[in-house]
């Protein structure tokens, strides 16, 4: 995709780290010297509710922030895949949590949709927390949009300070990711 | 911190927090309303590291009074808000323009009118731009539309506030106060060689005579006459010296859209996907929003005497008020076209890209 504006989805329940994985390939562009913009759904229905952060990532000076349209979608939970696969375009990697989704909820069958089973991954890596960079791991292997050096020195830039404790298992949970196809 | 002069990853209602510390503002006000509330919470933190004063006051009105107070006494201050608040701290505002008192005002503007919803908005251009409070005055407004430029400005309008000694808004909306986006967090530069010594200061009047500061004129009886006159007489210079806009396109351009802000950025794709099919589509953006930049704009005119305009909005029409007026003498408001969504809500590069082709076509 290199020269094009990719428009990436992450989609799910508020909690399951959307936020954050949008803030791990935010960081990761700063290294990789790429434009990037992210805008997070913002609202009165964040907890329980579905959590929606979208993310571009460009050579080029990045315009709109408003994006109607993706090419790109990580999405967790089964209320996202119902809402927001009309908003996917033809033929975009779709990675999806089959832990939670079953991939007949869409009628789209002209999606490439990867399935990953990332909670049940990450229960066994020890953190269900970390299913969404076991995600992200599949995503930056999929389309390598990501140098995954770039998204390892995102992962230390999200997690320092306080939660700089947290970085190990991050780490190893998007390497386990990425090592899985 | 990060280091200086290194990239780092905000929201836009963040990197106004810290622009604002490493301006030097020594006191915030202000009160949670979505969609700014992350400048509160980022100052909360920041404020009481660098043993600063962060106050969440009990109401919008207290905290525009508080600023009022913080300004007076010399320091630099600043309080921020969203459009309903915005609307309760205009008495204060008034009284502080009066007063010529130095601040700098945040409103990440939502949708109007009323409680209105929490979606980004540009309707609240009337009320920065033609004095939201009572009587004779202006106050200078600064329109970011990036993170960048949310954190560049806001560091520039405690400048423009000293200098000048009068209210500075920044006009970010929902957007772009929510936005993440990397950018260059550098380190303080005056825009000025030399800023006014605050002489009239309330700091202890021991050794000296005592300063006043007031905004009730009764006598003599043209006191406030006189204090209008000296308020515009420094309006009418700060018209002259900062009318701030970007260009982008606009020599021999076919149309030239008129946008600020979040919408600029929405129109500036349109404009992309139209230049690359062989029209020729310009952009003229206002960053100051007053003084408007009618200088730049006219000469564009002039320079073009076929150009049509479409000014984009994410209102019903505010700023292209101030497009007419630039305009009246040398272009005819049929070669000015309109395209704005109110209620909190926005065009896309896909709807701006269908009105420049109508606009094309007529």
């Amino acid at each position: 995709m290199a020269g094009k504006e990719t428009k990436i989805l992450i989609a799910g329940f508020g909690g399951q780290g959307i936020i954050l994985a949008g803030n791990v390939l935010a960081y990761a562009c700063i290294d990789a010297g790429k434009n990037v913009c992210a805008m997070a759904s913002y609202g009165a229905e964040v907890r329980g509710g579905t959590a929606k952060a979208i993310i571009s990532i460009s050579d080029e000076q990045i315009d709109s922030p408003i994006i109607e349209t993706v090419n790109l979608a990580m999405i967790m939970n089964a209320p996202s895949f119902v809402r927001y696969s009309s908003s996917i375009e033809k033929d975009s990697p779709v990675i999806v949590n089959s832990s939670m989704i079953d991939q007949g909820q869409t009628e789209r069958s002209d999606l490439d949709i990867l399935g990953v089973d990332a909670t049940n991954l990450a229960i066994k890596i020890g953190n269900i927390k970390v299913a969404n960079i076991i995600m992200l791991g599949v995503m930056i292997k999929k389309t390598g949009i990501l140098d995954p050096d770039s998204i390892t020195g995102g992962l230390k830039r999200a997690f320092s300070g306080s939660k700089k404790g947290l970085y190990y298992i991050n780490e190893s949970a998007f390497r386990s990711g990425y090592d899985l196809y | 911190m990060a280091t200086e002069n290194k990239k780092v990853l905000m929201k836009g209602n963040e990197a106004v927090g810290e622009a604002a510390i490493r301006a030097g503002c020594q006191c915030y006000f202000a009160y949670p309303i979505t969609p700014q509330t992350e400048t509160p919470e980022y100052l909360s933190r920041r404020m009481e590291e660098e043993n600063l004063v962060f106050l969440q006051a009990e109401s919008e009105v207290a905290a525009i009074n508080m600023v009022f107070g913080a300004a007076a006494a010399g320091v630099r201050v600043m309080t921020s808000s969203s459009s309903p608040g915005m609307s309760l701290k205009q008495e204060g505002i008034s009284y502080i323009a009066c007063a010529e008192m130095p601040c700098v005002i945040i409103n990440v503007v939502r949708g109007g009118p009323g409680l209105g919803n929490i979606e980004a908005s540009q309707a609240d251009y009337f009320q920065s731009t033609r004095g939201g409070g009572h009587g004779d005055y202006r106050c200078i407004v600064l329109a970011p539309n990036s993170v960048q430029e949310s954190y560049d400005m806001t560091v520039q309008a405690f400048d423009l506030a000293d200098y000048y000694r009068m209210p500075v808004f920044i006009q970010s909306d929902g957007i772009i106060g929510q936005l993440v986006e990397p950018f260059v967090m550098g380190p303080y530069t005056p825009m000025f060689d030399e800023l006014p010594p605050k002489e009239w200061a309330l700091t202890g009047c021991a050794g000296r005579e005592p300063n006043v500061i007031r905004t009730l004129f009764l006598n003599p009886p043209d006191g406030l006459e006189k204090q209008n006159v000296r308020l515009y007489e420094k309006y009418d210079r700060i018209e002259a010296e900062q009318q701030w806009y970007e260009d982008y396109n606009c020599d021999g351009a076919e149309v030239v859209i008129i946008a600020y802000g979040c919408a600029s950025r929405i129109a500036r794709s349109a404009i992309k996907t139209h230049n690359g099919n062989g029209s020729k589509v310009g952009m003229f953006r206002p960053k100051t929003l007053w003084p408007w930049p009618k200088k730049r704009l006219i000469e564009i005119a002039e320079n073009n005497p076929k150009v049509k305009f479409l000014v984009i909005e994410m209102s019903m029409g505010q700023m292209i008020e101030d497009v007419y007026i630039s305009l009246m003498d040398i272009v005819p408001k049929s070669r000015i076209a309109f395209y704005g969504i109110g209620g909190g809500w926005h065009p896309t590069p896909d709807s701006v890209y269908e009105k420049i082709q109508e606009v094309l076509a007529e």
